[in-house]
C-alpha cells in the first residue's frame, strides 16, 4: 500500500520483528448481510483488504475476564494511541505493541531496539479502532491454550540461541531471510493487505507482505501427496454457504507458526459480514503444540489504495549487518581473551 | 559455479551455440529443494469449458470456438508452458533460413535428446552443475518449426545499439566468471529476485504459468520464483512516472479476442548484472505483451519490447504456449512452491570461492 511505494517495504532486519497477534473488531455475525455473487454465483470477496486492527493476539493479562473494552476505556486507548503515534517521529509498535502500550502507560513504551534504533512509525499504517480484547475467541478467556511438554521444550531451547551472534543466515528467522512471515499471518500495520481474486474454481490470495500468493482450488481435488511439504503447506477450499473456508495441512517441518510446524492443521473462514468488512477466523490444531485447538477471529477493512511491488532483500543491508556485527564481535571478544 | 561450461542464455541467442548440450546444463547456481521431476498425474489440471455466448466473435481457427469467461471476455485460464527447444535468436550458422524443414527439425530434437544425455556423464576435474535430473526444458521445436522465437526484424536477431550490444557484452563477460565482491555483483535471477519480463523459456526448469481471470483482471503466477504479476484490465490509468517496480506497471485490455497488456515504470537495476541484459528492468523498457487462445491447447503469446537506449528498433517474438506440457516433453500437473534460497548455498560458495582466490593471489 502507500506505506511501501518507493521500496519502504523492508523486513525488520534488525530483530525487531515479532510476529504477534492482530487486528479485529466486534464479531459482526447474525445480522442478514448477503454478499455481492460473482458471475458464477459465488459470494464475491474480491478487492483489496486491510489487516490494520488494534486488537492483540491474546488478552492482556489486566483485562483478565473483560471481553470488550468500554466506550471510555476505548476514548482512552485512542487518545493515548494519538499522543504516542500520530507522529512519524515516534518508534514503531508493530503488532500486539500498539494495543498493549496504548491500554497501559504511555510512558511505558520503549523501543524493540533501543541500541541501534529502529523503525519509527512513519513505516506503519494507521491502525483500525475497536473493542474487542483479543483475537482469540476460543479459549473464552481469550488466551493461547497452554502448549504441550515438548512444545515447550523446543521453545526453550529456541530461546537459548537467541541473542547469540548470528553465526550464519539460518541463524536468523525466516521472515528476515524474506522467505516468509508464515501462514496465518497475523502482523497488523505493515503491509498487511490482502488482494482477493475468485474464479469458478480457484481463489487467488495475493498478500503484500513478501510478495506472497496462494492459489487455492475449489474443485474438490484431494490434497496433494503427503510427501509434498512446502513453506504455506497444501491449501483446498470450499464454500460453506456465504463462507469460504480453506483447509491447509502438509506444511514443512521447517514452516513456523508460533512454534508449529509440520503437524499443523490450519483451517480458515472469510466471510464477508459487509461491503467493506470481512470477518477471516482461523483455527489451528497440532496436538503435538497445544493442548487444544484455538480459534481466532480477525476483521479486514476493504481498501481502495493499490498494492505495489514488495522489495525485500533490495537495498536492505540488515543481514549483513547482523552478520558483519556478529563477526566484529567474535573479533573484539578474541582479542580481548 | 560450473567453471568453464556456463554459455549461458546469450549465447543461445547470439548462436554460439544451439540451445542443447552445452547450453542446457547453463542455468545459473539455483536449486529448489522440491523433485521437479514428479510427474503427478495432470488430473486436476484446471480445463475451461467453452461456453461463450451467442453473437462472441469466433477463434482464427476454422471451427473452434474460442471459449469466454462469464462475463464475456476471451478465457485464457490455466497451466501454461512455454517450453521449446526453438531459440530466441536465430543461430549464426542458420544465415537467412527462417525454418526449418521436417527433417532437419526432427534431426535437431534428436542431437538436442543425445545432447542431454551426454551432459549427463560427470566429468573429473569440473565442479559440475545440475544435472538432467533438474532439468525439464522443452524438447521439441515450435510447431511451425521456425529458426528464431523472434518474428520482427526478419533476421530474427535482436537489433542492438552499439551502446546496447556493449552492455550485452559487458554483463556476459561477467556472467559466471566474476569479479564477486559482494553478493550484489550476482545476477538478479542468481539472488532469487527475478529473471525479468517478458516470459520467455530461458530457464531450463519451471517454465510454467498459471493464468488465472477475474473481472477486471489477469493474474499471471509464474513458477519460477513464484511470481505473480496481477494486471488490471480494467481501464485505469498507470501508475505515476515516480513508482517503479522490478516488474514494471502493467496495464491490460482486449483487442478483439487478444490480451494486450503494456508494461511501463520499470526500475532502474542496471547496475545489477543479468543474464539476460535485454530483460533488464529499465526506465527506457517499454513492453508489449499479447496473448491469443488459438485453441484448446494453446495461447499465441508475442511480445514486443521498444527501448532506444538498447535497440535500434522495437522488436517482436512470438511463441506459443501450451497446457499440453506432454508435448513439449516436459512434467505436467499442479505447480508448488517455488524454493530459491532455502538450502542453497551457492552464493556463499560463491563468495567464499572468491575469497579464497583472493588469498592465492
Amino acid at each position: 500500500m502507500i506505506k511501501s511505494d518507493f521500496g519502504l517495504a523492508r523486513v525488520a532486519l534488525g530483530g525487531v520483528l515479532l510476529v504477534g497477534g492482530f487486528p479485529s473488531l466486534v464479531v459482526a455475525q447474525g445480522d442478514v448481510y448477503s454478499p455481492p455473487r460473482t458471475l458464477h454465483g459465488q459470494p464475491d470477496l474480491q478487492g483489496i483488504w486491510g489487516s490494520n486492527s488494534i486488537t492483540p493476539l491474546e488478552r492482556p493479562d489486566v483485562l483478565a475476564d473483560q471481553a470488550t473494552l468500554t466506550s471510555e476505556e476505548l476514548a482512552r486507548v485512542e487518545a493515548t494511541a494519538e499522543a504516542l503515534f500520530a507522529l512519524d517521529a515516534g518508534d514503531a509498535a508493530f503488532g500486539d505493541q500498539f494495543f498493549n502500550v496504548a491500554i497501559s502507560d504511555a510512558d511505558s513504551f520503549t523501543s524493540s531496539d533501543g541500541g541501534t534504533g529502529n523503525y519509527n512509525q512513519f513505516w506503519l499504517v494507521e491502525r483500525d479502532f475497536n473493542n474487542r480484547t483479543s483475537l482469540i475467541v476460543d479459549p473464552a478467556n481469550g488466551r493461547l491454550p497452554a502448549t504441550t511438554p515438548a512444545a515447550r521444550a523446543a521453545d526453550k531451547l529456541a530461546r537459548s540461541g537467541r541473542g547469540r551472534p548470528a553465526a550464519w543466515t539460518e541463524d536468523r528467522g525466516l521472515s528476515e531471510r524474506c522467505i516468509t512471515f508464515g501462514l496465518p499471518n497475523l502482523l497488523a500495520g505493515y503491509n498487511s493487505y490482502y488482494q482477493i481474486f475468485q474464479t469458478a474454481a480457484y481463489v487467488v490470495i495475493e498478500q503484500e507482505l513478501i510478495h506472497t500468493t496462494r492459489i487455492i482450488p475449489l474443485d474438490g481435488r484431494p490434497h496433494v501427496s503427503e510427501e509434498i511439504r512446502q513453506w504455506h503447506g497444501d491449501s483446498r477450499g470450499r464454500w460453506e454457504g456465504d463462507t469460504l473456508v480453506v483447509a491447509t495441512k502438509q506444511f514443512s517441518p521447517q514452516s513456523d507458526f508460533r512454534g508449529a510446524r509440520e503437524h499443523l492443521f490450519l483451517v480458515e473462514r472469510f466471510t464477508r459480514v459487509a461491503d467493506d468488512e470481512m470477518h477471516y477466523e482461523f483455527t489451528v490444531s497440532d496436538s503435538t503444540t497445544w493442548e487444544q485447538p484455538w480459534t481466532a477471529v480477525v476483521p479486514w477493512k476493504r481498501t481502495t489504495d493499490p498494492m505495489f511491488e514488495y522489495a525485500c532483500h533490495e537495498g536492505n543491508i540488515g543481514m549483513e549487518g547482523i552478520l558483519a556485527g556478529a563477526r566484529a564481535e567474535e573479533a573484539s571478544s578474541s582479542e580481548r581473551r | 559455479m560450473n567453471a568453464g561450461r556456463q554459455p549461458s542464455e546469450e549465447l543461445i541467442q547470439s548462436g554460439q551455440c544451439l540451445p542443447i548440450l552445452d547450453c542446457e546444463v547453463a542455468v545459473s547456481k539455483r536449486v529448489f529443494w522440491r523433485v521437479l521431476p514428479v510427474v503427478v498425474a495432470m488430473g486436476g489440471c484446471f480445463v475451461v469449458s467453452p461456453q461463450g455466448a451467442a453473437g462472441q466473435p469466433r477463434g482464427e481457427t476454422g471451427g473452434w470456438e474460442a471459449p469466454f469467461t462469464g462475463w464475456g471476455v476471451p478465457d485464457l485460464q490455466g497451466i501454461w508452458t512455454n517450453a521449446t527447444l526453438t531459440p530466441i535468436e536465430r543461430p549464426d550458422g542458420l544465415g537467412d533460413k527462417a525454418v526449418l524443414s521436417n527433417e532437419e527439425a526432427a534431426e535437431f530434437e534428436v542431437r538436442s535428446a543425445e545432447g542431454r544425455a551426454a551432459s549427463d556423464r560427470f566429468v573429473l576435474g569440473n565442479v559440475g552443475a545440475y544435472n538432467q535430473f533438474w532439468m525439464d526444458s522443452g524438447k521439441s521445436v515450435t510447431g511451425d518449426r521456425r529458426t528464431s522465437l523472434i518474428t520482427d526484424p526478419p533476421d530474427g536477431r535482436i537489433p542492438w545499439t552499439p551502446d546496447g550490444r556493449r552492455r550485452l557484452e559487458s554483463d556476459m563477460a561477467r556472467y559466471g566468471v566474476g569479479p564477486f565482491e559482494t553478493y550484489e555483483d550476482a545476477d538478479t535471477g542468481e539472488r532469487c529476485l527475478t529473471d525479468g519480463l517478458p516470459l520467455v523459456p530461458l530457464q531450463g526448469y519451471n517454465m510454467n504459468y498459471h493464468i488465472l481471470q477475474s473481472p477486471g483482471w489477469v493474474v499471471i503466477l509464474n513458477e519460477m520464483f513464484h511470481e505473480y504479476r496481477a494486471i488490471p484490465v480494467d481501464g485505469r490509468a498507470h501508475l505515476r512516472e515516480g513508482v517503479a517496480q522490478l516488474l514494471g506497471d502493467a496495464r491490460g485490455w482486449w483487442d478483439g479476442n487478444t490480451l494486450v497488456v503494456e508494461t511501463t515504470n520499470f526500475s532502474d537495476t542496471r547496475h545489477f548484472l543479468w543474464r539476460a541484459t535485454w530483460r533488464g528492468s529499465r526506465p527506457s523498457l517499454h513492453l508489449i505483451e499479447r496473448f491469443t487462445r488459438i485453441n484448446d491447447d494453446t495461447i499465441d503469446y508475442e511480445f514486443t519490447m521498444t527501448d532506444p537506449t538498447m535497440f535500434t528498433r522495437p522488436w517482436t517474438a512470438r511463441l506459443p504456449m501450451t497446457t499440453d506440457q506432454g508435448a513439449r516433453g516436459v512434467t505436467s500437473g499442479p505447480m508448488f512452491e517455488y524454493a530459491c534460497h532455502e538450502g542453497n548455498y551457492g552464493l556463499l560458495n560463491i563468495m567464499r570461492g572468491a575469497r579464497v582466490e583472493e588469498l592465492g593471489r
